[in-house]
């Protein structure tokens, strides 16, 4: 559509020419009072000392004498970048730097972009986790496959802070929400549903793992990638048991009919489509979907052009259709999780998050729908009560499963989420009022 | 779990499947290391290289078979030792289980069978060769308490 291009190229234009006037994104403020030269013997020398002692007794409260308890790292090797793809840790920073502006916004909370100039695994693990000690939780991005899964893991394993994948985890979890919406309104369950995923990327295999927490039967699963329907026999088996051990036992577990073929052939008969595949509208023809069961669902997630265009996929006969676009309905964006759920692991000063945290933070979304829709699944970032609500079950959920540094009611994890949201945003509208920070108006 | 599985002795029947087990293997091996690149004509004739491995005398082909599917295979050649006793042994050449019968000690399962057939044939000495950057041969066999016994260096020639 040409109309998209000349969009694009317009927000391409806009986004260079007003770089070059803000000249980055966040800034660093001081957040305590300084009246005179001699409240720095407070906050810094002499007193910050006793400070530092404590907090080498008892390594613990650097969360609540510093800011770590409300710090993020967002880390990048820059391998894998929005569609840009291997374009190094330099280039990563612009992206970087717009994602600790969602942070900030939407969950109130100090994100740092950090990116890395690193080349092996075994760096880039090595580096994050010497950073452990500055920050309460560290957001992985645009890492490229098959190492996003290894450092996941490895950083999962051996760190005492939530360590996220945006890219895998935050996808795959509102995913989830707006497949247990969708089902919802078709009235199917999710132990009978077949779902079918195109890519098995980051993206899908996450989200194919999560479906399979979550109840979805593994053997009705179906996953596509270039080389037809993942399934045991198919040649590239060792080779990914090697370089991609996730996507290997998938293999293995899902597709319980052993079915072989192409896209065509894994969509006919499914409940559930979930691509994740190429930006290119009509990569998943018309006769595809309506070759899927009555009441379709596809989730066509491909950015910034989805797989089919939800009217096309609609008269073929989906029931619900989502994208990853906020110009049709069911926007799925990890916008609508990653703030909340960082803010509820913040504030549980959470040692870590696993697949029943990110459940629940998906249910929380999902029920957050009061009355879903064919074209209402998911709520719009707008929908500000959205994240205290979901920073809460998380907090909350955390605390449960003895993952959390502290513990609290849920009510007391919202309401607290909810004052440093609205805190934050105050106080940036200050900023802004006050014309410390120059409108911009090219848009 | 090794319920469930046959092993038995290959026929010629069973060469396209053990073939195509084959073709797996080497290319895995072709993935540690580039001095193991599979020979593409080899492949087109695999099944026959494989009937002839089956009927030959100095080579032992075993299959592990489950609900008559061919999951797994082991190929060996039995040796002269001229210098040495003892006199004879069995080298593993080819250890191969389907992605799906993984995990279920077929593999165990085959050498153990192998080792059965060697002792039948008076034969005490098992051993077995596999690509030195092999991690997953070199870890199953350290598994199973084989140890180092020989070593091959190879070179490109100009």
């Amino acid at each position: 559509m040409e109309g998209d291009v000349e969009r694009t190229k317009k927000y391409d234009t806009i986004a260079y020419e007003q770089s070059l006037r803000y000249k980055g994104k966040i800034q660093v403020l001081p957040k305590v009072p300084i009246n005179s030269l001699k409240d720095f013997s407070v906050w810094y020398t002499p007193g910050v000392a006793e400070v530092s002692r404590r907090i080498k007794e008892n390594k613990d409260l650097s969360f609540e004498l510093t800011g770590r308890w409300n710090s993020v790292a967002i880390v990048t090797d820059g391998t894998r970048v929005l569609g840009l793809g291997k374009i190094g840790p330099e280039a990563a920073m612009p992206v970087m730097e717009g994602k600790a502006l969602i942070f900030n916004y939407l969950g109130g909370i100090n994100a740092i972009p950090l990116t890395l100039r690193t080349e092996s695994r075994g760096e880039f693990i090595a580096s994050v986790r010497s950073l452990e000690p500055s920050f309460g939780a560290f957001n992985l991005e645009d890492i490229e496959s098959p190492k996003c899964f290894f450092v996941l893991e490895e950083l999962q394993k051996n760190m005492e802070v939530p360590v996220w994948h945006d890219d895998q985890l935050g996808t795959a979890s509102i995913t989830l929400a707006g497949v247990i919406n969708a089902l919802r309104v078709v009235g199917k369950k999710k132990e009978d549903v077949r779902v079918t995923l195109i890519g098995s990327g980051a993206a899908n295999v996450a989200i194919a793992n999560l479906l399979i927490a979550a109840g979805f039967r593994a053997g009705n699963m179906m996953l596509v990638d270039h080389l037809g329907i993942l399934e045991p026999e198919r040649e590239d088996m060792d080779k990914l048991m090697m370089e991609n051990p996730l996507k290997y036992k998938l293999a293995i577990d899902t597709n319980s009919e052993r079915k072989k073929g192409d896209i065509e052939s894994a969509m006919k008969g499914s409940d559930v489509v979930i691509s994740a595949s190429r930006s290119e509208a009509g990569f998943i023809h018309k006769e595809w979907v309506s070759g899927m069961n009555d009441d379709a669902i596809v989730f066509a997630l491909a950015n910034p052009t989805p797989e089919i265009w939800p009217h096309d996929a609609k008269d073929a006969g989906a029931m619900v259709v989502a994208t990853g676009r906020s110009d049709f309905p069911n926007q799925i964006n990890n916008s609508l999780i990653f703030p909340s759920l960082f803010r509820g692991v913040l504030d549980a000063r959470a040692k870590g998050v696993n697949f029943d945290v990110m459940i629940a933070a998906s249910e929380e979304i999902a029920n957050f729908v009061s009355d879903p829709q064919p074209d209402k699944i998911v709520p719009t970032m707008d929908e500000w009560e959205m994240y205290p609500e979901v920073a809460a079950t998380v907090a909350y959920k955390t605390a449960e499963l003895g993952l959390a540094r502290q513990r609290k009611s849920r009510e007391w994890f919202r309401n607290n989420a909810q004052e440093i949201i609205e805190n934050n945003r105050r106080l940036y509208q200050s900023i802004l009022k006050e014309g410390f920070i120059k409108k911009m108006e090219v848009l | 779990m090794v319920e469930g599985f046959v092993i038995r002795r290959a026929k010629e029947s069973d060469a396209s499947e053990i073939a195509k087990m084959a073709i797996r293997l080497k290319k895995l091996n072709e993935e540690f290391d580039t001095q193991f690149q599979v020979d593409e004509e080899s492949v087109k004739n695999s099944e026959s290289i494989m009937k002839t491995f089956i009927s030959d005398k100095d080579h032992v082909v075993l299959v592990g078979e489950k609900n008559r599917k061919v999951a797994g295979y082991l190929m060996a050649l039995l040796r002269d030792r001229i210098f040495y006793v003892p006199k004879k042994e069995v080298r593993i050449t080819d250890l191969y289980v389907m992605p799906e019968f993984r995990r279920s000690n077929l593999a165990i399962k085959l050498v153990e069978e192998m080792k059965k057939e060697a002792s039948k044939q008076g034969i005490s000495l098992i051993t077995a060769e596999f690509p030195t950057l092999n991690v997953i041969a070199l870890r199953f066999y350290k598994k199973i308490m084989f140890r180092e016994t020989v070593s091959v260096y190879g070179a490109e020639l100009e």
